[in-house]
């Protein structure tokens, strides 16, 4: 994957952390939390896996030298 | 409530125990020294291992705020008080941008500061000066409002038994006494102490309160019939300021210069890479629990303003107390670990000043000079900072305290700078030190202008004062450089 793709995928989860979806209140709950406040909470837990996978297996492409070369 | 002590005398001895304990550590450090120069005392040799380097990032990006703030923030707006969640785990995700490359350019060219990088990337005494002030002056307010806040905290929990002038002039001395003795490495090995602490004090209240009150399932109805707007979800002006949030408050903390500091310190780049990769899940043993410790709250305790909002935790507490015989000791833990999460915050925030004015600013006036002589002047620059701190902290009038409370706005500027800067070389100093000037002029003037009575709204468009100015500032930037940006992302798109 390309620097700018991953800083690029990096961008887009973290702007769909945002609740954008969810417009009409219902008084519907799971597990305590209203399911706008629930998609919140776990799209930032898949924002979290995915830099925590990123940090795994691309840290090195972040760390490339390439582009400063250039 | 306001005049009987949170903590009795056994609480307040226990407390003050603990506090003189972390000059022990401070000996510790000064006595682990390996030689008298910059980089052994500013960043303990280079060679934090994971444990440490993993307590003190986790110490020092969670401050007071975490304590006391979130769940304030919750308890007034419900379940959007999540978006706190979101901005520390984005913090990472911006680490992962730049920390790879900062750390091992770090390495190979020995960088102390922030300034040393920018310096070497763009050779530009302006931009460093430039950038080492904003940093100086982002971080003394850090140190400033956050030293009000130990001040009130322990005058309250104490009920004036020490007053908010001494609790201030304590912990201010005890935090220059360690720094001064072992530099980073007293600093981070304190940081180990108040992170465990911190870490340990949140997760204890969050069980304790969520076991007794039943938890978010079970208080859902009630919540539902006294804050039934907390089920609204946010409307598209809420929602454009919830990502405001996100991008002002991730950019601006990613970019501290004594978490800068912290990615030079790293033994090694797998050593860091694994403390930012247990980092990202932190904030939901940390903020989350707050969070909810604080919508909790809201459905336990009616009616409290701002203010009072922000001790709802402590409330909880003291109402938990007095249920449940022998349960005070949490009420000493909880202020033991709000005190610890500031004061790691604040060691570190003066650590990173007294470095940068010695090696970005003296240094550069007086090369020459030795390891030893740089190494008392930073040492004396930190007493004088600490200084300048407690008697402006105590003494500074209500009506410009706001001043003092610009931080992120400012270092939102400087983040281009490194971000851009560690990926792409054809950019110049001279677009980046236009954009900086540019970013923090239109911040200043929109709080600025909102607080002396212009009809400037505070977050124009729903859209924070530091996020304009970074818009603008990455404006000038393109707008400079336009021609070589663009072959540059070409090239980037192709690696």
């Amino acid at each position: 994957m390309s620097r700018i793709k991953l800083y690029g995928l990096n961008s887009f989860l973290l702007l769909m952390t945002v609740p954008w979806f969810f417009i009409n209140t219902k008084m519907e709950s799971t597990g305590g939390f209203p399911h706008w406040a629930l998609y919140a909470l776990f799209s930032t837990l898949i924002y979290a896996i995915s830099i925590f996978y990123f940090l795994h297996r691309y840290w090195s492409i972040s760390a490339s030298e390439k582009t400063l070369k250039k | 409530m306001d005049t009987a002590p949170l903590l009795n005398h056994g609480g307040i001895i226990f407390l003050f125990l603990y506090l003189f304990s972390l000059i022990g550590v401070g000996f510790l450090g000064y006595y682990s020294k390996k030689e008298d120069s910059l980089g052994d005392f500013y960043l303990a040799g280079r060679g934090m291992g994971g444990v440490v380097l993993f307590l003190t990032l986790y110490a020092t990006q969670y401050s007071g705020n975490t304590m006391i703030g979130f769940s304030g923030r919750a308890y007034r707006q419900g379940f959007t008080a999540l978006v706190t969640v979101t901005f520390m785990c984005a913090i990472i995700g911006l680490y992962f941008i730049y920390a790879p490359k900062l750390h091992d350019l770090s390495r190979k060219h020995s960088f102390i500061t922030l300034g040393d990088f920018i310096y070497h990337r763009f050779k530009s005494i302006h931009l460093t000066i430039t950038i080492s002030i904003i940093s100086i002056i982002a971080l003394g307010n850090y140190i400033l409002t956050n030293l009000k806040a130990i001040g009130f905290i322990i005058e309250g929990a104490t009920a004036g038994q020490v007053s908010f002038v001494n609790a201030i002039i304590i912990l201010s001395l005890i935090m220059v006494i360690y720094e001064t003795l072992g530099g980073m490495r007293s600093v981070a090995w304190t940081d180990m102490l108040q992170g465990i602490l911190l870490l340990f004090g949140v997760i204890v209240i969050f069980y304790i309160i969520y076991k007794q009150y039943g938890g978010l399932n079970a208080i859902s109805s009630q919540l539902q019939i006294y804050r039934p707007d907390f089920w609204t979800p946010p409307d598209w002006s809420a929602k454009r300021l919830w990502l405001s949030t996100i991008l002002v408050v991730s950019v601006g903390v990613s970019v501290y210069p004594h978490a800068i500091q912290r990615i030079y310190s790293a033994k090694d780049s797998s050593t860091l890479r694994k403390s930012l990769q247990l980092m990202v899940f932190m904030p939901f043993v940390t903020t989350l629990f707050m969070v909810i410790v604080g919508i909790v709250g809201a459905s336990q305790i009616e009616g409290l303003d701002r203010n009072n909002s922000e001790q709802i935790s402590i409330l909880l507490l003291v109402d938990l107390a007095e249920q449940i015989p022998n349960i005070s000791w949490l009420i000493v833990m909880f202020l033991a670990a709000a005190i610890a999460a500031i004061m790691s915050t604040v060691d570190s925030a003066l650590l990173a000043i007294s470095s940068t004015v010695t090696q970005d600013l003296f240094r550069k006036i007086k090369p020459d000079s030795s390891q030893k002589i740089l190494l008392l002047f930073g040492k004396s620059i930190s007493w004088i900072i600490m200084l300048i701190a407690v008697v402006m902290a105590i003494n500074l009038p209500q009506t410009i305290w706001q001043l003092f409370q610009i931080k992120l706005e400012l270092l939102c500027q400087i983040a281009p700078a490194i971000f851009l800067g560690v990926h792409i070389k054809s950019i110049s100093s001279k677009s980046i030190l236009i954009g900086i000037y540019i970013g923090t002029f239109i911040s200043l003037s929109i709080m600025i202008g909102n607080w002396i009575g212009f009809p400037i709204p505070i977050k124009p468009f729903g859209i924070h004062a530091g996020l304009w100015g970074l818009i603008f500032n990455c404006l000038a930037i393109f707008t400079i450089d336009r021609k070589k940006l663009r072959s540059s992302i070409k090239l980037a798109s192709q690696l």
